[in-house]
């Protein structure tokens, strides 16, 4: 077991997130779906570390994360969890390798480095940017920096990949092809996978696909 | 790439608004690096001052009205084995000896050739019958070499001019001159013993010559010895080099061989023998009989009548016939005169002298014990001192006694007398009687009489029986130079320490730069906050990747430090043009500050580093915390690039606030509506306080304004203007945080600006800083008389001046010293001591003391200075701005100095007044001030109390009237406004660096308000797709931003006329309207240019691709 979310809820000054249980194992992919508004995005922040719950248990790699520090969670971040966001966030002053190496920077330990510049080629190879590793994402279009993004999230051979509605910026050409990657990448790296999105078509690449609404989550089918 | 790199790249990536922040560094650090410089360069300017006054003279004694023997500086330099210069100082008039403009209290400087040694420069010196002028004493007189150029000054007197029947004449001396040389500053120009930064106008001229005219041939009163040969040399070794060599001359004794049976006789040159030399004389020659002779006026008996004779008071054994207390000898010729005998009654009326010669009659009764022949005196000639005016008169109706001498009174008889007899004494009382009778503070013995052997060589003591060659070396074993003022004093140290301890120009710059760096320590925070807000979202991915928040901070504040750096150097440097700027204007616009333009930039490198280490810890602080502020938001939040969820308890925090505010409100008209009710002069710094409060109450007002705004509003519409507020009220806390840095920034230049110091209608009232008088005038030569009566309106010719017959003059005493006002900058550790009429002044209830100690009564504080203390403490009030600024003191401490006869003489300090026209001085007691000094001769300083009709012609006239006494009159309120003037250069400073300091504020008002376009970038955005024009989103933004500035202004001119209102319903109070409406406009022209600026330029911006984005 990757990840579980044991009786979540969130809650601001209206209730969120309702006491959601979820468990993602290594090869699952996840797709969950919902209305704008109904805390798919806090859900997958409250898996990623980013926020916290307002009740209930998030349990990462066998860790309760209420129990761990903010260092601590940064950690588990880095090492344990890859994101990809609605856009890329790549940084406009680093090249495509070295955004794609950023979670690496805090890495003091050089055979670690080295390792992560070979699985950057590769991966770039494997994404169709090995030529344009030393570009500038000024330099590149939007297909291609949001799969670097996903290189980027992959570099540190995460056990769960988290995504934040990962198509939304694309044109539909670019999102299935972001898709399909993604689920092919799930079966290469045998990595759990959580996807939020309001596209069907990605949603249905996934091996289980769930619909929050009204802050409970609901399991709609299985791939 | 390691973290290293990536800070580099983002340097390099963010280059355009590092910059900006590198600018607000580098402004920063340049006014406190430049504030510290001025501090560095006021003090080196002043010691290089120092040095030019006193060339390498270290060493200096000073003995004021005592005279001694150039002769002295020779054996003083053969016993010290170096150079001792010596000087004939003395205060006079320098006139233009072709256009006849004049110059009061010119410094004329005696000198021989041996001055050369203190100048590096081999100056020109003067010779017989030229002399050198200081450059802006030429100048001030348009004088050139060759000119002609008179000096007039007292002719100076060995006896105090206020010792009884010393010539009340005052001859002034004049030398007319040729100008031979005009020095500069570098050369000796600047000479003066004062620490005092303000130039003298000095005169050099030959000591001889000098010496001569002034009637004081081979004399000088200043020593000075250079330190270049032994600068280790302590004040102690001098005192001791000086006591071996100096002689009876230089203490004024004079020894004169009566007979060859080995008689001789000690008189002294000051008529009266000091108690302690009489002390010592007596301890060193048991034997010696004192005599003490006086002028009586009339001796009278049997209703007949001798005027004018000599009596001698004296020591048994003068005369071979006894007497006793009560008893009077006469000689036959009194006898014949008055048809007296043994037996019968004798009475003697005399005149005892009080402050500025007022004479007071007195008599007394004897009886007469025996009749002696007028032959049998021994050497009754001499007996009678050498009243300087009288014994060398010829004739009784030449004698200048400086008492009124009635020449009708003169009989022939009595001429005869003195042409044959001299002053003999006619009778003779004990010298207990006498004592008793003619005490004064000058003393009581006028002459000794001692036996001395014949043979040579003897030394020592034998049967009563004195050598005269070891008398001298006795006495002077016995006395001490000090007892004369005969002491060193370490110049150079006393200067440089003055200079050391001078106004802190740094710490006064660093204040009054203070909105200057708090407004460009904002602006870096507002910069770098603008900033991190742009890379919030970067800060959120990172910290979804997996950096530690820690690792986050040190990449963007590593980055900050990297800019700070160089900004701190270049601030560093900046610092030195902006010292340089701050000079240009001291040493120009602000000159009534400093007095001088010879300040000169100095650059220290420890306040160059300290103001860069400043700026960088200052620098560092504020980005930290910008960077800290901006990453405080959840990772989420960062990542989306928004704003925490709106906080919650609104409702509390409004009511806190309209709570707060109306509190604050009732708290300052309260006090405000007391103060007014009950006093009459109400308290200028609670009005300040209550203005202040009524600000904050107001901002508090407003706060709670806006967070009522954004709840949601009762009806579903709201009006253009509801919208606007109800827009800034989002970001109420920043505009807030903009609305109260404008308001502070304009009460403080409106407070700085209504509180220069002005009096106008004020200066008639006794308890203003003028002490409601007309005139202070000041003379260069003293006026012995008082003006206030008829003797002295008749001896100064004032009687047919009907203007000036209104008038009352209070002359003070002045003991001269250094100037503690706010005019010299060095720090003064013995002020000048001016002598005060207290009862005079508890009679006007003058001035108005500020701060006092609870000994000093408040009805009647004057009255504090009447007496002593504890012997040797006396009280004393002075200027609280003197207390604390000028001698860094506070009421309660004490001052020393030394008497006139040497003896420590502690002065306290029982009270401050308030501003007033005695800066620089300290104030006593006239009474203590004559008692200690009795020497001060005639005064120098004047109160003229009279109408104020025609106060400029009574002014001019004294001036005319007094014209040879070098009289300055000017009207009080004119001396007050100089004062005034200084402290009114500071906070002009204060005022236009305060604006410059707001002036950036309103930059940092206009980034505020980029960053709100920034922020609000989809609410634009969705204006615009809702179809508003371009020119109603901009207007909306400028009435929104507008609002702001209005708002922030408005509390600050509120809570400052508040603040000011005593001086405001003051019909005598005039504010600089013009300049603070000037400011306040220039302040409002930035505000609107930093408002359009951003409104202008929110449409640079694609919104549509926001709104596609969305």
């Amino acid at each position: 077991m990757l990840a579980e979310l044991q009786q979540v809820s969130k809650h601001y000054d209206h209730p969120v997130l309702k006491e959601i249980s979820l468990t993602i194992h290594r090869g699952d992919s996840i797709a969950i779906v919902g209305p704008s508004g109904s805390g798919k995005s806090t859900l997958l922040n409250i898996l990623g570390t980013l926020d916290r719950p307002s009740s209930g248990r998030v349990i990462l790699n066998g860790e309760a994360v209420e129990l761990l520090d903010d260092n601590q969670l940064a950690w588990i971040r880095n090492r344990f969890i890859g994101f990809v966001f609605q856009r890329h966030y790549l940084l406009p002053q680093l090249t495509l390798l070295e955004n794609i190496l950023l979670p690496v920077l805090p890495e003091k330990d050089r055979s670690v480095v080295k390792v992560a510049e070979h699985r950057a080629s590769r991966l770039l190879g494997r994404v169709g940017l090995i030529d344009r590793m030393t570009h500038l994402p000024g330099e590149l279009s939007v297909g291609e920096c949001q799969r670097a993004a996903v290189v980027r999230a992959l570099i540190n051979k995460p056990g769960l990949l988290l995504a934040d509605e990962p198509t939304g910026s694309l044109d539909e050409e670019h999102a299935s092809a972001l898709g399909r990657l993604l689920t092919e990448l799930n079966l290469e790296e045998e990595i759990g996978m959580v996807v939020v999105t309001h596209s069907m078509e990605l949603a249905r690449g996934m091996k289980e696909v769930y619909r929050l609404h009204s802050g409970r989550l609901e399991k709609l089918e299985e791939a | 790439m390691n973290i290293r790199k990536l800070v580099f790249r983002n340097l390099f990536f963010y280059r355009w608004p590092y910059l900006a922040i590198l600018t607000g560094v580098m402004v920063s650090t340049a006014v406190l690096t430049g504030a510290l410089l001025v501090g560095d360069s006021v003090r080196g300017s002043l010691k290089r001052l120092t040095d030019l006054r006193l060339g390498a003279t270290h060493w200096a004694m000073q003995p004021g009205d005592r005279y001694f023997r150039t002769a002295l500086t020779n054996d003083l330099s053969r016993e010290l084995g170096q150079p001792v210069v010596s000087l004939l100082q003395l205060a006079g008039i320098g006139v233009n000896g072709e256009t006849g403009n004049r110059i009061q209290d010119i410094q004329v400087v005696g000198v021989d050739s041996s001055f050369g040694f203190l100048w590096n420069t081999s100056p020109v010196l003067p010779k017989e019958d030229e002399v050198i002028l200081s450059e802006n004493l030429a100048s001030k007189l348009e004088l050139g070499i060759g000119d002609p150029f008179l000096i007039r000054l007292p002719k100076a007197e060995k006896a105090p001019q206020n010792a009884p029947f010393v010539a009340d004449e005052t001859p002034a001396a004049s030398l007319r001159l040729t100008v031979a040389a005009i020095a500069d500053e570098e050369e000796m120009g600047r000479f003066s013993l004062k620490s005092n930064q303000q130039a003298p106008f000095n005169a050099f001229v030959s000591l001889d010559q000098l010496s001569s005219r002034v009637g004081l041939p081979g004399s000088a009163n200043v020593l000075l010895v250079p330190g270049a040969e032994n600068p280790k040399q302590s004040v102690e070794q001098l005192d001791e080099a000086l006591a071996l060599v100096w002689q009876m001359p230089d203490a004024g004794i004079r020894m004169t061989r009566l007979d060859d049976k080995g008689l001789y006789q000690l008189t002294s040159d000051r008529i009266f023998f000091d108690d302690l030399t009489a002390q010592a004389i007596r301890e060193r020659l048991p034997d010696a009989q004192s005599i003490l002779t006086y002028l009586a006026n009339t001796l009278s008996a049997n209703g007949e009548e001798t005027p004018y004779s000599f009596v001698t008071a004296m020591d048994e054994g003068i005369l071979p016939v006894p007497l006793s207390p009560g008893e009077i000898l006469i000689t036959d010729w009194l006898a014949s005169d008055l048809g007296i005998r043994p037996g019968d009654s004798l009475y003697m009326t005399y005149f005892v002298m009080g402050p500025l010669r007022r004479l007071h009659e007195r008599q007394a009764g004897f009886t007469v014990s025996a009749i002696i022949p007028l032959q049998s005196i021994p050497y009754g000639g001499i007996m009678m001192p050498d009243f300087p005016g009288l014994s060398d008169a010829g004739h009784c109706r030449d004698w200048q006694t400086g008492a009124p001498v009635k020449l009708d009174r003169i009989r022939d008889k009595d001429e005869a007398y003195w042409n044959t007899y001299k002053g003999t004494p006619k009778a003779f009382i004990t010298l207990t009687d006498g004592m008793r009778l003619w005490n004064n503070p000058f003393g009581t013995v006028t002459a000794f009489r001692f036996k001395s052997t014949h043979q040579a060589g003897d030394s020592s003591r034998s049967s009563g029986i004195w050598h005269p060659a070891s008398v001298d070396s006795t006495i002077m074993a016995g006395i001490h130079p000090s007892w004369y003022r005969f002491v060193f004093q370490n110049v150079r140290e006393q200067g440089q320490l003055a200079a050391a301890n001078s106004t802190d120009f740094g710490s006064l710059f660093l204040s009054l730069s203070f909105f200057l760096i708090a407004s460009s320590l904002l602006l870096i925070a507002l910069l770098f906050s603008l900033h991190a807000r742009t890379r919030s979202t970067e800060a959120g991915v990172l910290s979804g990747l997996g950096f530690r928040k820690l690792l986050i901070i040190r990449i963007l504040f590593s980055e900050a430090v990297l800019v700070a750096i160089p900004g701190v150097i270049l601030g560093a440097i900046a610092g030195v043009l902006y010292n340089k700027l701050i000079f240009l204007g001291l040493n120009t616009l602000w000159q009534d500050a400093v007095r001088t333009s010879l300040l000169t930039v100095v650059v220290d490198f420890s306040s160059l580093a300290t103001g860069a280490a400043s700026g960088f810890i200052l620098a560092c602080g504020v980005l930290f915390m910008a960077l800290k502020s901006q990453l405080r938001r959840p990772v989420s939040g960062l990542v989306k690039g928004t704003e925490e969820p709106p906080s919650h308890g609104l409702q509390r925090k409004k009511r806190v606030w309209l709570g707060s505010g109306i509190v604050f409100l009732i708290i300052a008209l309260v006090l405000m509506l007391v103060l007014l009710a009950n006093s009459e002069v109400p308290d200028a710094g609670l009005f300040l306080t209550a203005g202040g409060v009524i600000m904050g109450g107001g901002i508090c007002l407003l706060n709670a304004f806006l967070i009522r705004k954004s709840e949601k509003p009762a009806s579903g519409r709201a009006g253009f203007l509801t919208m606007i507020l109800r827009i800034g009220s989002v970001k109420r806390r920043r505009n807030i945080a903009a609305i109260t840095l404008l308001a502070l920034g304009t009460f403080t230049i409106i407070i700085t600006g209504a509180n220069r110091k002005t009096f106008f209608g004020t200066e008639r009232d006794r308890q203003s800083g003028t002490g409601g008088f007309l005139l202070w005038a000041e003379a260069t030569m003293p006026l012995l008389y008082d003006l206030n009566t008829a003797s002295g309106k008749a001896y100064f010719a004032l009687e047919d001046e009907t203007r000036l017959q209104d008038l009352r003059f209070l002359q003070l005493h002045r003991l001269d010293g250094n100037d503690a006002s706010c005019l010299n900058l060095n720090q003064v550790p013995q002020p000048m001591m001016l002598g005060i009429p207290e009862q005079d002044f508890d009679a006007l209830d003058a001035f108005r003391l500020v701060n006092a100690l609870s000994e000093v009564d408040p009805d009647h504080p004057w009255l504090t200075l009447s007496r002593e203390i504890s012997p040797g403490v006396i009280p004393a009030f002075a200027d609280q701005t003197v207390i604390t600024w000028g001698l860094r003191k506070k009421v309660g401490d004490t001052l020393q100095y030394l008497d006139e006869a040497g003896k420590e003489l502690r002065v306290k300090l029982m009270g401050g007044l308030d501003n007033s026209i005695f800066q620089g001085y300290i104030l006593i007691s006239d009474s203590l001030l004559k008692n200690r000094f009795p020497s001060i001769s005639g005064t120098r300083i004047m109160l003229v109390d009279g109408p104020f009709a025609g106060q400029k012609e009574i002014a001019n006239r004294l001036q005319e009237l007094f014209v040879d006494y070098g009289l300055v009159a000017v009207p009080a309120s004119d001396r007050l406004a100089e004062f005034n003037s200084v402290e009114n250069t500071y906070l002009s400073v204060f005022m236009l660096l305060g604006a410059l300091g707001v002036l950036i504020g309103t930059i940092g008002f206009g980034i505020i308000l980029w960053r709100n376009n920034l922020e609000r970038a989809r609410e634009l955005a969705l204006y615009t797709a809702l179809g508003f024009r371009k020119k109603f989103i901009r207007n909306m933004l400028m009435i929104e931003y507008l609002l702001i500035l209005l708002a922030g202004m408005f509390l600050g001119i509120i809570g400052a006329v508040a603040g000011i209102l005593p001086s405001l319903i003051s019909p005598a109070y005039q504010m600089p309207g013009g300049f603070l409406l000037v400011i306040l406009l220039v302040i409002w022209i930035s505000g609107a240019v930093w408002i359009l600026i951003p409104a202008q330029h929110v449409f640079k911006r694609d919104l549509t691709q926001i709104l596609r984005e969305e």
